[in-house]
């Protein structure tokens, strides 16, 4: 893996797409890495297709491999989208929080961008499945944030 | 009381290694049978046995073979035992192989040059070694329950083979009170194994998926974090699961204290030293045989980061906790108190 990587954690809105082909072209060389951005894996991979067929590699990794990807792999600009943002923070999908602590630890630059995904009505806090198989074992709860209040100060720019 | 499945998760039976095989919890607790070390090795690159399981597995192939080896030359056997350490060394490249290897084959050295019988000397030194790993770990669990406070909620990543329940029940036997949040650790879902284990023995444990721990630590949800480690470098830095580095800089920033469960250094300088795995991407891209993402989307799977000792409160050794910063120094005192 060489330089020129994004890297997305969250659900990207289709006009992302365009914004990628204006500021970001493929054919400069940018790739994509996405994180699975739990529990929204199933729609980020719908978006994945498109980001794909529109000439970007895409490369997925798992949530938990962020802070590697970002210290060890050349990433220069980390993506969160966001469904509504005031002066104080950005409204997020649950562990953009985390992504962005990790982007301003590790210096690189942590970018806004709108997205019409709702996790509010897309996700279940008290439930945790994968591929339609709940990864919940008997006893155990589960907790999934919804949406994460990201504090301006961690943002380098809003689009 | 009995040990928790995972704390001693591999056994010699009837001329056969029994690896619980961790790819099938928590749904079936099935026992794989290896009866060479290819078998074993095949056992530990499938990751059917992890962390503490690979090091009993190590242990137990090398007894396997010396007793496959017994009336043999000590020749001949040294040069047998030699071949079954290239074949772990390259099971994995992150676990410290080479290390248990080096000691296993001093130990047959040591044997052909007083002039002893390689396979009975060897089964006598590595039995004992392991009743002193089992005498050393509930030192660690004792140290680790120590660092805990009555009420606390505990946050963990990936699965200690066991000592998570250990330290637990060490925390209970003193009348504190301690809960659970487990992350997933996708894409193999260790949280899975270990909120199971925990479940099992009483616990409250809550399962979040990886990306909710600044969530969790900026709440002040977790009042500590706890892990363990595949290897610790002499300068303290750990290597563990991927998800272990961001995990530590999220306490670091929410000042919640990050502790590691260590076992001893070896001779690596520095975590950057100490090769991280990449494993496959279908181990990524597929679930139960079925593609996730779609055709033209890559994977990539690093299976392991390096946390340097920065982020790190408290190493917990055999021998005590300790600042990371001062295990060059306090590694001798820490082997003083394992050996005493």
């Amino acid at each position: 893996m060489g330089k020129k990587h994004l890297l997305l954690f969250g659900v990207p809105g289709k006009k992302y797409i365009e914004f990628l082909i204006q500021h970001y072209p493929a054919r400069e060389g940018w790739k994509l890495l996405c994180a699975e951005s739990r529990p929204s894996e199933t729609i980020l991979s719908e978006r994945m297709q498109e980001l794909s067929a529109s000439g970007y590699e895409t490369i997925v990794i798992s949530d938990n491999m962020v802070g590697f990807c970002l210290s060890k792999k050349g990433v220069e600009t980390v993506f969160l989208f966001y469904q509504r943002v005031d002066e104080e923070c950005a409204y997020c999908q649950g562990g953009s929080l985390l992504i962005s602590v990790l982007a301003k630890e590790l210096g690189v630059p942590c970018h806004l961008y709108p997205t019409e995904y709702d996790p509010e009505k897309a996700v279940n806090t008290h439930s945790l499945s994968f591929a339609g198989d709940t990864v919940i074992p008997r006893g155990v709860k589960s907790f999934v944030p919804k949406i994460d209040k990201v504090p301006m100060g961690y943002i380098s720019q809003k689009w | 009381m009995e040990l928790p499945p995972l704390a001693w998760s591999v056994e010699l039976k009837d001329d056969k290694l029994l690896i619980l095989d961790e790819t099938r919890l928590p749904e079936e607790k099935v026992y794989s049978e290896a009866k060479d070390y290819l078998e074993a090795a095949r056992a530990i690159t499938e990751m059917k046995t992890r962390a503490f399981g690979q090091l009993l597995t190590v242990f137990y192939t090398f007894l396997l073979t010396a007793r496959h080896n017994r009336g043999e030359k000590n020749e001949v056997v040294l040069s047998r035992l030699k071949k079954v350490a290239w074949t772990l060394e390259n099971a994995r490249p992150t676990f410290a192989f080479k290390d248990l290897n080096k000691k296993i084959l001093g130990w047959a050295e040591h044997a052909q040059e007083t002039g002893k019988d390689i396979p009975s000397s060897l089964e006598t030194e590595i039995l004992f070694f392991l009743e002193g790993l089992k005498r050393l770990r509930a030192q660690r669990v004792h140290y680790a329950a120590s660092l805990i406070n009555d009420g606390d909620t505990l946050l963990t990543h990936c699965n200690v083979s066991g000592e998570m329940v250990l330290i637990g029940r060490a925390c209970r036997e003193a009348g504190k009170k301690l809960r659970f949040y487990a992350t997933e650790t996708r894409p193999y879902f260790q949280g899975r194994l270990t909120s199971w284990e925990l479940a099992e023995d009483g616990f409250e444990v809550t399962l979040v998926p990886d990306n909710a721990v600044g969530t969790l630590l900026s709440k002040g949800v977790c009042q500590l974090v706890m892990v363990g480690s595949d290897r610790v470098a002499l300068n303290g830095d750990i290597v563990n699961k991927v998800g272990t580095f961001q995990l530590a800089i999220a306490a670091k920033s929410f000042r919640v204290p990050f502790y590691v469960l260590v076992q001893e250094p070896g001779t690596t300088a520095r975590g950057d030293d100490i090769p991280i795995e990449e494993r496959n991407e279908k181990e990524l891209l597929y679930y139960k045989g079925k593609r996730l993402y779609p055709e033209g989307v890559r994977g990539y799977y690093p299976a392991f980061d390096i946390t340097p000792a920065r982020y790190i409160t408290r190493l917990i050794t055999f021998g005590g906790s300790i600042d990371p910063q001062e295990l060059p120094y306090a590694w001798g005192k820490v082997k003083g108190a394992m050996n005493g």
